[in-house]
């Protein structure tokens, strides 16, 4: 160390950045759509892509239809996908017992290894019989079967205590939780029956299409910052909209 | 080949359409009918063969037994309630009957399967009435639904640590495996890489699998279907995994493209095959580096495993682990890591969520290993609200959650840098630490100990607050403990409390201690306790004339036990400390250096057996050289008769000539104390008072 | 004795205290009087043309890891003019070993000209400096060599304010002597006066012997 009164410091003025010009690259229609012809995209992946959404949606008349007119192969056997939308349609409409039976006759491995989708359905099965207006019955199911799950799990308990809430109202609208008697409830159970089978099948459990939109989305916002360029605004024609000068 | 590709009977199939839906049933449900039915099944009908009677009472065997198992698969309560009523051997039975219908073999098979998933009582009685003879016979049935369902019924079993090994070594099994291994049949050979993950560990199996050509054909499966991909990746990892010799071979297979196709997978859609992929090679890179030296494959891993973290469930829990393993001991990588800005991804991830989760204690240990070495993790950790959330993480329910929180402080304070700004030194951080010392779980009080005895170091020139706050008497009564472990971490950070601390200090603790418990730990069983003992005691005597009259006093209770374990010759970890108290003892007066003479060399020269201190001078260990040259030196100075007097008491033990002959030392701090004391024995020879 | 850094999981993975870290390559020696706990004193000499100067300066080691060619402490001035107290800074330093550091600082405003004329001032530093001069000092072994040379960089105050009237701006180049553990240095900061000259002793020697004190991270 050292006394500073003797330091000498030339404090070097700070030079400030020069103002950015702000120019954006103008793209005109005629110049973009030849560069979108200049993209080769197969046909064969185009029809890939499509039939995986068919396939991972469950639509199997038509990715069967799809398959004799394109010729294109599924990447996973039709008849399971009739499967997987008979448990998904027990679930969506209120039958679980039915729907956990046949996902235990698919493949008996999938519950015993996914706690939490066990659990939902579970869930589910007590939102059922409260709907039902089944009280009794209700309460000995959440006493003897739910009960121990939520011993095993702290969220599940949460959970648990949600469902039972329901019981407690008599006007079962107004309950706070009320939202577990929405149809929403037993979509969102439904889905996740999907995701376990497909994830159990080897197959991805959701469709590729949906994150390649995300995907033009984030590059169209991208290139927003950098150009003005013919731009897709409306997914669901698709069409080129002149840039705004 | 349809019902392969479903994953299973359908339901129609596999049941009698009696049972198809469930408000039909008229019979009862409950597991004690369902059991008695089950044993009543399997007995022997009654009469003639081939009867309705008997397709009736198939029929019911099939309905009971899926009745069976659609309550078990996911049920904890109703497996042990099953357990407990003896259903396992019945329903295993079924698996080994003559004449059963596919129907029933595929039911049987899932309820063994079921029985064997997450009760570990289940395993061993499934094990027991013996499923896997049964189920392995299963895998050559006629019926394919039969193979997948038995096929999938061992991977559970093998799933579990409490399933035999199987034993590659036997040419036969490993015949049978190759047998699997090459089947059609994906739900075969993923059992057999699953058998393969559970039951290779040594290295005569890894080398036996390797032989027979295993790696090859695991990685032409990775061509198949992502779960199989993942059951194949993992048992690579489990053939490589600590062997060399495997893992070269490997890496040169087909020119190294066996190794880029799993390179090739950490970019994989799937994370968990990103995350298989990633442990595959941070398993090859620990086992062979030589084959490994690519660093921009490691920077990748380090990428793609902080991006798993995001992922839910077992993925994201499992990364940091990963991440840990790759960067341990390594500061290159550490290094690494941290310009990818893993600790504040990391924390970030932290604060974020809960620490309710297993991923807090997965990524609290990651940001411990990250914090292990360098500096600037060191002060990202402190600097971010991070700092906070482990001190909430130190008071957390979960006590796997508490040992992680230790573990991030302790590392943070392993370094005299940060000890020395002294920003962990504040009640924050020491309150809930030493309230860690009280906890019921070994495993926190000694993670808690680990942190105290860093942060225990106070170079700061204020006052350390652990005096004032309680953690003297608890470390006192853990150095007593019967665990030598919390017995080692306890003296350990009272020797480190006791490093360059005032005297009235040092009285105060030395008074919680007492001389006795001092000289039993001294003689502890365990020599690394003895060794941090000698330490304390060093720490203790140096600078602190009371002490010193302490040690030499009270029948010299402690320099009694010193010279025991110094003549005992025990661990060279102990002798350096011992001989350092010696030194630091030998510095003071007349007393002090006649005390430490007389365990040098003893008053009645025995001259059969020379004194340790020329074994300690003659030692390999450089530092024990070192500190008995200063122990030696503290004797003969200053300059005056006494010390020549003890110049010659040394000489006759032979002490002098040994040093003597050390003058060429390969060890340059040695050469010059020796270079020391003999230029003391010529001062005080030259004097006449020789 | 030197500061151990040393995982400890389980008791039974202690490593034995004697092992030869550095075995392979060339470093400085571990030297017992360069260790965490020393302490030196003596004078920093400030003095310029107009005045002779010196205030008298103590120094602690904090800790010292050979492996990373690092150590630290701290340095108090006592008779600082127109302080109340003693002014205590944190310092961190840099021991050359040719591996993680060597003879050129290549920072703090020092050109390799500054550096060598500041080591030439220590007379150890002579018969080292033709090989210097060839090859920049990568093959010098320094393993056996009895004196172990170093920057210290002050990094903060400890106990003052930043206003206090001193600058940290500089660093001092610091030669070791193993033998009797005494320590020469000199300030360097180009905006201050030159060839300000550290010399200190180490202060353990009591008048009947060298006492110890160490401590352990885990």
């Amino acid at each position: 160390m050292f006394l500073s009164r003797i330091v000498l410091r030339d404090l070097d003025s700070i030079d400030s950045p020069a103002s950015m010009a702000s120019s954006k690259k103008l793209v005109t229609r005629d110049e973009w759509e030849r560069k979108l012809r200049d993209v080769k995209i197969r046909k064969e992946d185009m029809n890939r892509l499509v039939m995986n959404f068919l396939v991972t949606e469950g639509f199997v008349d038509a990715a069967d239809k799809f398959r004799i007119e394109s010729g294109t192969q599924p990447d996973i056997d039709l008849a399971t996908i009739t499967d997987r939308m008979e448990v998904k349609r027990a679930v969506q409409s209120g039958n679980v017992q039915e729907a956990i039976e046949k996902i235990n006759d698919l493949n008996p491995t999938i519950l015993d290894t996914n706690p939490q989708l066990y659990f939902h359905l579970q869930q589910q099965k007590l939102i059922e019989l409260i709907r039902a207006g089944k009280i009794n019955e209700a309460l000995e199911f959440a006493q003897e079967e739910l009960a121990p799950r939520g011993e095993e799990n702290q969220a599940f308990l949460e959970e648990i205590e949600k469902t039972v809430a329901l019981l407690v109202f008599e006007d079962i609208k107004n309950c706070p939780y009320g939202e577990l008697l929405d149809v929403s409830q037993r979509l969102k159970t439904a889905s996740e029956v999907n995701a376990a089978i497909l994830t159990s099948q080897s197959h991805e459990k959701d469709p590729k299409l949906p994150s390649l939109l995300k995907m033009l989305i984030w590059t169209q916002n991208q290139l927003d910052e950098k150009a003005a360029y013919p731009r897709i605004n409306n997914f669901s024609t698709a069409a080129l909209e002149d840039p705004a000068i | 080949m349809p019902a392969t590709a479903s994953g299973g009977a359908r339901p129609e199939e596999a049941a009698s359409p009696s049972v198809s839906s469930p408000s039909s049933y008229c019979m009862g449900t409950r597991p004690e009918e369902l059991t008695a039915r089950l044993a009543a099944a399997g007995r022997p009908p009654v009469g003639g063969c081939g009867g309705g009677g008997e397709e009736d009472g198939e029929h019911e065997r099939v309905r009971t037994l899926r009745e069976i198992k659609n309550q078990i698969i996911g049920n904890r309560t109703k497996k042990l309630q099953y357990l407990r009523l003896g259903a396992v051997p019945a329903v295993v039975a079924a698996l080994a009957e003559p004449g059963v219908s596919p129907a029933a073999l595929v039911q049987a098979s899932a309820a063994a399967g079921s029985f064997a998933c997450g009760v570990d009582d289940g395993v061993r009685a499934v094990l027991a009435a013996g499923a896997v003879g049964h189920l392995t016979r299963l895998l050559s049935h006629p019926d394919e639904k039969v193979v997948d369902a038995s096929a999938r019924a061992l991977r559970m079993i093998y799933q579990s640590k409490l399933a035999p090994k199987f034993d590659v070594n036997n040419e036969k099994n490993m015949e049978f495996l190759l047998t699997l291994l090459n089947s059609e049949n994906e739900n075969v050979t993923e059992l057999a890489a699953n058998i393969i993950s559970h039951s290779c560990d040594s290295n005569t199996e890894q080398l036996a699998l390797c032989a027979a050509g295993v790696p090859q054909r695991l990685v032409n499966l990775f061509g198949g279907s992502m779960n199989l991909r993942d059951a194949c990746l993992d048992s690579m990892t489990s053939i490589i995994r600590n062997n060399w010799e495997v893992t070269s071979r490997f890496a040169l297979m087909d020119h190294g493209k066996a190794l880029r196709s799993i390179v090739a997978l950490i970019h994989d859609r799937s994370p968990r095959t990103r995350l298989l992929a990633c442990l595959c090679l941070i398993a090859l890179s620990h086992a062979s580096p030589s084959h490994f030296q690519d660093r921009q494959i490691k920077t990748k891993l380090i990428l793609v495993l902080l991006e798993l973290i995001e992922e839910p469930g077992h993925v994201g829990d499992d990364a940091p682990l990963a991440l840990t393993t790759l960067i341990k001991d390594s500061v290159e990588l550490q290094k690494q890591a941290l310009s990818t800005n893993a600790v504040q991804k990391l924390s970030n991830h932290l604060l974020a969520n809960s620490l309710e989760s297993r991923r807090a204690v997965t990524i609290l240990l990651a940001l411990a290993e990250l914090c292990s070495k360098l500096e600037e993790s060191r002060s990202q950790l402190m600097s971010v609200q991070a700092s906070t959330l482990i001190i909430d993480a130190l008071k957390h329910a979960c006590a796997d959650i508490r040992v992680a929180a230790c573990s991030c402080l302790k590392n943070i304070s392993r370094s005299s840098k940060v000890l020395s700004a002294g920003k962990l030194s504040c009640d924050t951080f020491i309150a809930p630490l030493v309230q860690l010392l009280y906890d019921s779980s070994t495993s926190v009080q000694v993670a808690a100990l680990g942190a105290i005895s860093n942060i225990a170091v106070n170079l700061t020139p204020r006052k350390s607050i652990l005096l004032d706050s309680g953690a003297v008497s608890q470390l006192v009564h853990l150095s007593k403990s019967m665990d030598p472990t919390l017995r080692l971490k306890a003296v350990w950070a009272l020797r480190n409390i006791m490093f360059l601390l005032n005297p009235k200090d040092k009285d105060f603790i030395l008074k919680e201690l007492t001389l006795s418990t001092l000289s039993s730990l001294i003689c502890d069983s365990e020599h690394f306790v003895q060794e941090q003992t000698m330490a304390l005691v060093h720490n203790l005597v140096d600078g602190y004339v009371d002490a010193v009259n302490y040690v030499i006093g009270e029948d010299g209770m402690i320099l009694n036990a010193i010279s025991r374990q110094l003549n005992s010759a025990p661990a060279s970890g102990v002798c350096i400390q011992g001989m350092f108290v010696l030194a630091n003892v030998a510095a003071g007066g007349e007393s002090n250096k006649d005390a430490v003479m007389n365990i040098l060399v003893a008053r009645r020269a025995d001259r059969i057996k020379p004194s340790f201190v020329v074994n300690f001078l003659q030692s390999k260990d450089k530092q024990l050289r070192v500190s008995t040259l200063w122990c030696i030196l503290n004797l003969i100075y200053p300059k005056c008769e006494a010390s020549s007097v003890r110049v010659a008491r040394l000489q006759n033990a032979g002490v002098i000539s040994q040093v003597k002959g050390m003058v060429n030392d390969p060890c340059l701090d040695c050469k010059l104390r020796v270079r020391m004391v003999l230029e003391h024995c010529l001062d005080n020879a030259d004097d006449g008072f020789m | 004795m030197p500061v151990r850094v040393v995982d400890t999981a389980t008791p039974s993975s202690q490593p034995s205290t004697g092992q030869d870290a550095n075995a392979g390559h060339p470093s400085p020696p571990s030297c017992s009087l360069l260790s965490a706990g020393r302490c030196f004193a003596g004078t920093q000499n400030v003095s310029n043309v107009q005045n002779n100067e010196a205030w008298k300066v103590n120094v602690r080691i904090h800790g010292c890891d050979l492996e990373q060619g690092y150590l630290c402490g701290t340095m108090e001035a006592l008779n600082v003019p127109l302080a109340d107290t003693p002014v205590v800074t944190f310092w961190e330093g840099e021991i050359v070993d040719a591996k993680n550091y060597t003879f050129f600082t290549g920072k703090w405003e020092a050109s390799p000209e500054d550096d060598i004329r500041h080591w030439s001032k220590f007379p150890s530093f002579t018969p080292l400096l033709s090989q210097i001069e060839t090859d920049g000092g990568k093959s010098v072994d320094l393993s056996n060599y009895a004196h172990i040379f170093m920057r210290w960089k002050e990094q903060y105050f400890v106990n003052v304010g930043v206003d206090c009237g001193l600058t940290i701006a500089g660093f001092y180049y610091v030669c070791f002597s193993c033998s009797d553990g005494s320590i020469s240095g000199f300030y360097y900061d180009p905006n201050s006066s030159p060839f300000q000259k550290l010399e200190l002793k180490c202060t353990n020697e009591k008048d009947s012997g060298f006492t110890f004190s160490s401590y352990e991270l885990q």
